[in-house]
């Protein structure tokens, strides 16, 4: 990958214009040539900072958020709508859990999501995704990347080019993944031929320490001091030879790099440390490895890191393509308790507003029910397959529409038919939120203006507030 | 203008697709129709208007230069030339000496000796052996699995033979045809064997033959021929002429091979040394004697139990299924070892049963298909005068009329025969049973058969010792080959990836697209992996030559002709220059398919000497440099960064033989090159990632290159980079400061300081020493050097 990057374009896009053609003299500490400067957005809006809390594997929509009781009706046998997926699946497969109505919205939310019940009225469930293809790599990279197959960088890397940092401190872009990474690794948080330093910065939350949340992160062999003066000669020398290779894009951003990692190692030690929580904060999160993640999340966006990508674990833990109900009540009961203290905990900090939480998977399931197959399943017959053709996400906070339901699966909860919203669509959405219009947030590499949202996607109204 | 190609693009997509799923391609017009599946076209080298460069390739590029109103960048300095050369052949940086020394020698042929001492250097085949390691997505472990050591003890020989390979300027049509089918060749030299790793040490999907079957054939397309006909296991290909039969064809000749146990591998050299190996003999001793150990145990075991379940055992002879049950027990709820009910069916249906007067009855039930005979077996049966008297009397009372029955009767006498405390009538059953006659029999039965779960727990431990054994130093190296099966595999189209949704059968034959010749229509010979490498290697093949130059352009110039080097179907990339690359891969065929001329070739070119400088007007109009108006900057990636690292600071070993895989991340007294490091596919270390070094899962055509936090972390805070900074200062010689400054220089980036960098070192030091009284060892020069091995000049090639 060639970081395609033309100093020209690149201050032009990021708003700092030719006056900075010196840029190799002037200190990254000056605060100007720092690429994750803030820039002002298109348009004014709530939202500054993402949490995306990715369901990896594909959450179940009809057994979550869109309750779908007549398939009670045809448990077992064929429904009217049977749509194409990854797997052969048979019959109807009713929801094994119950639903209740929660709020004045009274949006009904799974036994298995219960906590969330409480913010119901601050939810905006959009029911109506759909997707292009139910295969999890590349339905990942549409969802992270905005086309399936080639390589684009990611909504994180993005929204960082499009609004800077307002956090020199710390990558305004972290991703998170307990005990490894998901299918298609670092692709999912790649800034591509956006500059690297816009690349999402990996964090494997199974670890508490925080050496071995980030690897080498303490200086331990020379005082603060010390470091300091060493990074200020450092910092000269690859000055010196940068004027002397001017318009070298990588040289300058490694110069800016090696500043954000000096600083990280302070900078990190507090964001990366929960005993500095209360108790009572800790306790409400609950210490599983998902409340730990969730209430990190809090941490990092408080200091101003502009999206942090929350993955349940390595691999596709929500894939339950077997025994979807025990699967998928230990999952939520991973993470709902921490969903839900992470909306009250910001709403009670008034960072809610200035915060999109965004919840789900790449795709759904099917209403029915996976049929056996050598080497792909157990072959238990209580599991489901993915589906790309309808399935639910939901937005809290940010200037997002609080007690919605936006858009319908058909009456069995297969695919999306009403005010059907596109992976394209929710990208477009979600950078509206954030004040940046989708179709102007461009890149241009290779001789062509590039976008998250390639030539696709429409900003919902229905879910703005 | 971008979104019109790819719309007519994807409508060449559907096209094709439909003419597919007629289910008639036009292979002759398919190969017209796509540059990539053309012979490639010889034309002259253009006329340019500008005179420049060397030899041909100048030509091809400067004509494309000046199609795109570009030009080329001035030649860079000698010192920039030695440094771009070295780090490029070997991965290394070169000495203040030997940079001295090209600068100062003014002879006309001055670059072109120092190409060919580089290439002439063992450093060059762990530089350039490592690049087709990529390709090979070679690691030293299986990938995930459940209880066995997933460790490849003899890995590192395909490793060492790559890397030969590369030193030795091996043919690259003989390259292929080693990797693919080197046990199929007459070759006197065995340790050629070690080539077939290129199939094996991928990932072992836990067993699973098909996906086994698929890595390796999706390694050998993508590798050598860019085509990704993994794409067609589930439906035709659906971009390229490429019907999923093609997929199935060449499915069939990598399922039909097999490998020895690791043990059993060919041996293809000598221990490292004679008292290692008589240690590993030893070892290898004492590991056999505890399995044989274990596995008595596990007889006497076996042995003692015997009275106590045979009447258990009774009920499982009317059982057919054995294998699918995984905890047999008998009625009473009790565990019983498959292996005693297997000997106790062979003891019974055997001539043994037959004479045995108390089994006698059982061997014919056993034997005999008809229930309504079985009251006529029990009564003859029961007349005979040598059946125990108990037994006897037992079927008088019962009667039994079914087979089951006669079991129940059994099972029963034999319950009481052999409960506690033991009643005198039953003592000729129980001789008859346990006695002489069954010690005999049961002492030549197949202890490994007795062996029950949770024992096979303790004997895999032992076992796994094996392994781990052969991966030391005092084993032979062996070659990771495989063979063809005696019975090669018939493929049948498995419809959507299915198997047991079988298809049309399809014979074992090379891609449709690419069949120019009889012989490619059907192999013949065993598996057909030689056939099938020979069409790869034929120079008639279009692809072949094109890949292989495009790949060695990509590893010198950082980008492809070709964009995408592993996929050169519709799919992928359309080169920028193809009359370049068609040129390069006729001259790299009628030059012997040698790599070594290659890179001289290349070298030598005007284009390859540029500047890498981002100035001028081209910099708006090719941004990217796909025309290639300037050499590309390359940043050291994390081999070439680690090594230089350790060369500088004094701690790098070399050892031309190559040998067993070494820790990379544990700095030593001495320690060699990053291509000889343990790789676990599933455990690639952070820091490895964190440079971007690629996953070992699937073939890697290029690696990415990201600029992250934790690279700078790693150079600041690791204690690999703190020690190797405070070695590289112990090696500073005494003197002045400004000496000393000067020493420093020298070694990390070959060159002089400059007075301004002069200057705010010995600043540096000055300032530095007087307050650096932390207490800690490390000292102002520590921090200047390790500042040395952070630069960006140090890890960057101009």
């Amino acid at each position: 990958m060639k970081a395609g990057l033309s100093r020209r374009d690149f201050l032009a896009s990021t708003g700092m214009g030719m006056s900075l053609l010196g840029l190799g003299l002037l200190g990254v500490r000056d605060g100007m040539a720092n690429p994750f400067q803030p820039r002002p957005s298109h348009f004014h809006a709530k939202a500054k900072h993402v949490i995306h809390v990715f369901c990896n594997g594909g959450a179940s929509q009809i057994d979550t958020f869109d309750p779908k009781p007549v398939l009670r009706k045809y448990a077992g046998k064929r429904i009217p709508i049977h749509l194409k997926t990854e797997r052969e699946t048979g019959g109807a497969f009713p929801s094994p859990f119950t639903f209740k109505q929660y709020g004045q919205s009274g949006i009904p939310i799974s036994e298995i999501f219960h906590h969330l019940g409480e913010h119901a009225d601050d939810l905006c469930v959009i029911r109506s995704m759909h997707t292009n293809v139910p295969n999890h790599e590349p339905s990942l990279m549409m969802l992270n990347c905005g086309d399936s197959i080639l390589p684009r960088p990611s909504m994180g890397s993005w929204i960082n080019y499009g609004l800077g940092s307002v956090n020199d401190n710390l990558p305004g872009f972290i991703a998170m993944c307990p005990g490894g990474v998901p299918i298609k690794g670092g692709a999912n948080w790649r800034s591509s031929f956006l500059p690297g330093i816009y690349q999402g910065t990996h964090i494997d939350t199974k670890h508490k320490d925080l050496e071995k949340l980030i690897e080498n992160v303490r200086n331990r062999h020379q005082t603060d001091a010390s470091q300091r003066s060493q990074m200020d000669l450092l910092g000269e020398f690859n000055r010196l030879h940068l004027r002397k290779r001017p318009g070298d894009a990588e040289l300058q951003s490694r110069i800016h790099n090696y500043e954000l990692a000096y600083r990280m190692q302070m900078e990190a030690s507090d964001a990366f440390d929960l005993s500095r929580e209360p108790e009572s904060v800790r306790e409400a999160y609950g210490k599983s490895v998902q409340g730990r993640q969730l209430l990190l999340a809090r941490r990092l966006v408080e200091r101003g890191v502009r999206f942090v990508q929350l993955y349940h674990g390595a691999g596709q833990p929500w894939d339950d393509h077997d025994e979807i109900e025990k699967g998928h009540r230990k999952l939520a009961g991973e993470s709902s308790q921490g969903l839900a203290a992470l909306i009250g905990d910001l709403k009670q900090r008034g960072l809610l507003d200035e915060t999109l939480v965004v919840w789900g998977g790449e795709f759904g399931r099917t209403p029915t029910v996976e049929l056996p197959k050598p080497g792909a399943n157990q072959g238990k017959v209580n599991g489901r397959d993915h589906n790309n053709h309808g399935f639910t996400m939901f937005l809290c906070g940010g200037g997002a529409k609080g007690g919605t339901i936006y858009g319908a699966t058909d009456e069995f909860g297969f695919a999306a038919v009403e005010d059907k919203v596109h992976v394209h669509d929710l990208q477009a959405t979600i950078l509206h939120l954030l004040g940046l219009d989708h179709e102007r947030l461009t890149y241009r590499y290779s001789g062509r203006d590039f976008r998250l949202t390639d030539v696709h996607g429409k900003v919902v109204p229905g879910l703005l507030d | 203008m971008k979104f019109v190609i790819r719309r007519s693009f994807s409508l060449a997509c559907l096209f094709a697709c439909l003419c597919m799923a007629r289910g008639s391609v036009d292979y002759a017009k398919e190969r017209l129709g796509h540059w990539a599946y053309r012979l490639p076209a010889r034309s002259p080298a253009p006329e340019t208007s500008a005179k420049w460069g060397a030899n041909p390739v100048d030509s091809f590029v400067l004509a494309t230069l000046e199609r795109n109103g570009l030009s080329a960048s001035p030649l860079a300095g000698k010192r920039t030339l030695i440094r771009r050369a070295t780090f490029d052949l070997h991965g290394l940086p070169p000495s203040f000496a030997e940079v001295e020394e090209f600068v100062n020698d003014s002879s006309p042929d001055a670059y072109r000796r120092l190409i060919d001492r580089l290439l002439e250097s063992p450093r060059y085949g762990e530089r350039w052996g490592r690049h087709w390691l990529d390709v090979a997505r070679y690691a030293d472990t299986q990938g995930y699995n459940l209880t066995r050591s997933s460790k490849y003890p003899f890995a590192y020989t395909y490793r060492d033979y790559v890397i030969r390979s590369f030193n030795e300027d091996k043919p690259f049509d003989r390259f292929i045809l080693e990797q693919l089918a080197a046990d199929l060749l007459e070759d006197p030299d065995k340790r050629n064997l070690a080539a077939l790793g290129f199939l094996t040490t991928g990932e072992r999907f836990i067993n699973k033959p098909h996906e086994i079957a698929n890595d390796r054939l999706d390694v050998t397309t993508q590798g050598f021929l860019a085509m990704t006909i993994g794409c067609a296991r589930c439906h035709d290909h659906k971009a390229d002429p490429i019907p999923s039969a093609d997929y199935y064809s060449l499915f069939g000749v990598f399922m039909s091979t097999q490998e020895p146990k690791a043990e059993e591998l060919p041996v293809i050299g000598k221990p490292a040394s004679d008292e290692a190996h008589r240690k590993f003999l030893a070892e290898r001793a004492k590991l056999e004697r505890r399995v044989e150990d274990k596995l008595s145990e596990v007889f006497r075991k076996a042995r003692k139990e015997w009275p106590g379940v045979v009447d258990g055992l009774v009920d499982y002879l009317g059982k057919n299924r054995l294998s699918k049950q995984e905890n047999l027990r008998d009625y009473r709820g009790r565990p019983l070892r498959k292996g005693h009910v297997i000997f106790l069916k062979d003891f019974v249906s055997g001539q043994q049963g037959l004479k045995n007067p108390f089994y006698r009855l059982l061997h014919l039930v056993y034997k005999e298909d008809a229930d309504k005979r079985i009251p006529h077996l029990v009564r003859s049966f029961r007349e005979r005068p040598d059946v125990p008297i108990p037994l006897a009397a037992s079927l008088k009372s019962l009667e039994p009329a079914t087979r089951k029955k006669v079991y129940e009767a059994y099972r029963d006498l034999l319950k009481r025969a052999f409960a506690a405390p033991l009643a005198a009538e039953f003592a000729r059953i129980r001789s008859l049973v346990d006695g002489v006659q069954f010690e005999k029999a049961f002492g030549t039965v197949d202890k490994n058969g007795l062996v029950e779960r949770n024992e096979r727990v303790q004997l895999t431990k032992i076992k796994n010792g094996f392994p781990k054994l052969l991966a030391t130093e005092g084993a032979p190296p062996r070659a990771m080959v495989l063979y063809d099966k005696a019975n090669a595999y018939s493929p049948y189209v498995f419809l959507r990836g299915k198997p047991e949704n079988r298809g049309p059968s399809v014979e074992r034959r090379f891609p449709q697209v690419l069949s120019l010749r009889d012989e490619h229509r059907s192999f013949k010979q065993g598996s057909g992996r030689l056939e099938l490498a020979r069409a790869i290697a034929d120079s008639g093949n279009p692809l072949t030559a094109r890949v292989i130059v495009n790949r060695v352009w990509q590893w010198h110039f950082g980008q492809g002709i070709a964009p995408t080097p592993s996929e050169f179907g519709k799919m992928g990339m359309a080169p920028t220059n193809p009359e370049l690359l068609d040129h390069l891969a006729i001259w790299f065929v009628e030059n012997g398919w040698s790599i070594k001329k290659l890179h001289r070739y290349l070298m030598n070119s005007a284009t390859y000497r540029q500047q890498s400088l981002a100035v001028g007007k081209s910099v708006s109009s090719d941004e990217a440099n796909r025309f290639l108006w300037r050499m590309n900057p390359r940043r050291l990636e994390w081999e070439a960064m680690r090594d230089s690292i350790l060369h500088v600071s004094g701690s790098l070993s070399h050892r031309d033989k190559g040998g067993l895989p070494v820790d990379l991340l544990a700095l030593k007294e001495r320690n060699f090159r990053s291509v000889f490091g343990f790789l676990d596919r599933e455990r690639i270390p952070g820091v490895l990632r964190t440079f971007d070094f690629p996953t070992p899962q699937v073939s890697c055509e290029a690696r990415v290159r990201t600029v992250v936090p934790q690279q700078g972390l790693f150079l600041m805070n690791s204690k690999f980079v703190v020690e190797s900074s405070k070695r590289m200062a112990a090696l500073l010689p005494e003197g002045s400061p400004e000496a000393r400054v000067r020493a420093l220089f020298r070694r990390a980036i070959s060159r002089e300081p400059t007075s301004s960098e002069l200057s705010k070192s010995k600043s540096f030091i000055l300032r530095s020493s007087s307050s650096r009284q932390d207490g800690t060892s490390f000292s102002s020069w520590d921090a200047l050097a390790q500042v040395m091995l952070m630069s960006n000049e140090f890890l960057y090639v101009d």
